[in-house]
C-alpha cells in the first residue's frame, strides 16, 4: 500500500477515480491503491456500473423554444411598465394560490386583493396633462385597429438595414407596415393570421432584426 | 542546404468557455440573441440536472428559467472568476434547493414515468429493469445527494468543481457522495450482480 494515500481517502475518491477527473498524481496514487485493495476494486466495479445506469437514464426532453418564449414574456413584463408587472404580480400570486398550504391561503388572498385595490387605485388617479411620454420596444401602436385576418408583430430593424432589404423581409413574410417608426424606431407589422409564430422566429433569426416581438399592451390580434 | 520554413501557424482551439463567457458579456449588453444561444446550449443539461435534483417534473421548468432569468439579470456581475458552467449551474443548484424548500421537499407530484423523455438508448429488459432500480435509489438520497451523483457521473465534474457549484467544501462533497454511495449500493441489487468487466482500470469518460 502507498504512503500517500490511506484506504478511507482512496476510497473516497473512488467516484472521480471513474470519471476521470482526478490529476494525475491522485490517479496515479489510487491506482496504486487499487493494486493491493480487494475492497477497493469491487468498489470501482459498482460505481462502473452506477456510472453506466446514470449515463443511460432517459434525459427529460422539453422544448427550449416554448421554454424560452416564456422566459422572455416574463422579462418583457418585469421590465415592462408598472401595470403590467403588477397584472405579473397577481398571476404569480394567484399561481401559489393553487399550490399553497391551506394555511398560506389566506394571506395569498389578502396579497392578491392589494394587488387588485393597488391597480384599482392607480387606474382611477388623473394623469397630469404634461406627463412625460414614453415607450418601450414592447409598447403596442397606440391608436391602430388591428385588422382581425392577421397577426401584428413590432419590429425594429438594425441601423444599416435598407429600405430594399426591409422589403425583401416583409415579402418573404407576406406582411405589410401598419404603423412606424415610432420615436424608438419600432415598426408595427400585420403578417397572416396564424401566421405569427413563424413570421416571429424568422424575424428574430434574421440579422437586419434588432428586435422582434408581438404587439402587446392588451391591443386585440 | 535546405532552409527549415517556419511551421506553419496552428488555428487556436475553440475554447467552449471562451465562446460562453463572450455571450455572457453580450447578455450583460442586453443582447437577447446571445441569451437565447446561451439557453439553448445549456437547457437540455440543465433541465436534466434538475430533474435529477428535485424529482419534481411540475418544478423543472420553473426553476430553469428562474434560473436563466437571474443569468440575464446579473450577466454584468460575472467577471469569469469561474467557468460559465459553473456559474450557470451553481445558479439553478440553489434555484432548485430554494424551489424545494417553497414545496415541500419530500413530495414528489408527478412520477419519472409520467415524464416526456426521449427515447431510451436501450430496450433490453435488464436495462430497463436498471433503470427502474436507479430511478427508487435516487428517490432514497437528498437532494444534495443527488446533484453530487449526477455532476459526478452525468457531468463529469472534479470535485472541485461540484464544491464551486454546491457552494461548500470539498470535504462535504465527498461526504456527500460516500453516504450516497452507501444507499445507493443498498438500494441498487442489480448494479451488484457480476457482469463482464471493461478493462481493469475505469474506462467510462
Amino acid at each position: 500500500m502507498n504512503d500517500t494515500l490511506t484506504h478511507k481517502e482512496a476510497f473516497e475518491l473512488l467516484p472521480w477515480y471513474v470519471n476521470r477527473s482526478l490529476d494525475e498524481d491522485e490517479r496515479r496514487d489510487v491506482r496504486e491503491h487499487l493494486s493491493t485493495c480487494l475492497v477497493c476494486r469491487r468498489e470501482v466495479t459498482f460505481l462502473e456500473r452506477l456510472d453506466r445506469a446514470v449515463v443511460a437514464s432517459p434525459d427529460v426532453d422539453f422544448s427550449p423554444k416554448r421554454s424560452f418564449s416564456g422566459l422572455m414574456e416574463q422579462i418583457e413584463v418585469s421590465e415592462g411598465p408598472l401595470a403590467r408587472r403588477m397584472h405579473a404580480s397577481l398571476l404569480t400570486g394567484l399561481r401559489s394560490l393553487r399550490t399553497a398550504h391551506p394555511l398560506l391561503r389566506g394571506a395569498l388572498v389578502v396579497q392578491a386583493a392589494m394587488i387588485l385595490l393597488a391597480a384599482f387605485l392607480l387606474l382611477r388617479m388623473p394623469l397630469p396633462d404634461s406627463a412625460p411620454s414614453f415607450e418601450t420596444l414592447t409598447d403596442a401602436p397606440a391608436a391602430l385597429t388591428p385588422d382581425p385576418a392577421s397577426a401584428r408583430l413590432r419590429v425594429v430593424f438594425v441601423d444599416g438595414a435598407s429600405m430594399s432589404e426591409v422589403q425583401a423581409l416583409l415579402q418573404l413574410l407576406d406582411a405589410r407596415v401598419v404603423d412606424g417608426p415610432s420615436s424608438v424606431g419600432a415598426f408595427a407589422i400585420d403578417v397572416p393570421a396564424g401566421k405569427g409564430a413563424d413570421a416571429l422566429e424568422e424575424l428574430r433569426a434574421n440579422g437586419r432584426v434588432r428586435f422582434a416581438g408581438p404587439a402587446l399592451a392588451g391591443e386585440p390580434q | 542546404m535546405k532552409e527549415l520554413l517556419p511551421p506553419a501557424p496552428t488555428p487556436a482551439p475553440l475554447d467552449a468557455n471562451a465562446i460562453e463567457h463572450d455571450l455572457v458579456r453580450q447578455i450583460a449588453a442586453k443582447d437577447r440573441r446571445a441569451f437565447e444561444a446561451l439557453y439553448r446550449a445549456y437547457y437540455r443539461r440543465l433541465m436534466r440536472f434538475l430533474f435529477r435534483i428535485t424529482r419534481r417534473a411540475d418544478l423543472v421548468e420553473e426553476v430553469l428559467n428562474d434560473a436563466m432569468l437571474v443569468v440575464w439579470q446579473k450577466a454584468d456581475s460575472f467577471h469569469g472568476d469561474s467557468r460559465v458552467s459553473t456559474w450557470v449551474f451553481g445558479i439553478a443548484y440553489r434555484k432548485a434547493l430554494k424551489a424545494l424548500e417553497r414545496a415541500g421537499r419530500s413530495r414528489v407530484l408527478v412520477g419519472e414515468e409520467e415524464l416526456p423523455t426521449l427515447a431510451a438508448p436501450e430496450n433490453e429488459v435488464e436495462e430497463i429493469e436498471l433503470q427502474d432500480w436507479l430511478s427508487n435509489g435516487l428517490d432514497g438520497l437528498s437532494p444534495e445527494q443527488r446533484m453530487v451523483v449526477e455532476s459526478v457521473y452525468y457531468l463529469g465534474l472534479s470535485y472541485n468543481d461540484i464544491a464551486e457549484i454546491a457552494g461548500c467544501p470539498i470535504g462535504t462533497v465527498k461526504t456527500r457522495m460516500f453516504h450516497a454511495r452507501r444507499r445507493l449500493k443498498v438500494l441498487l441489487p442489480p448494479l451488484l450482480v457480476t457482469r463482464p468487466k471493461r478493462g481493469n482500470e475505469a474506462s467510462t469518460k
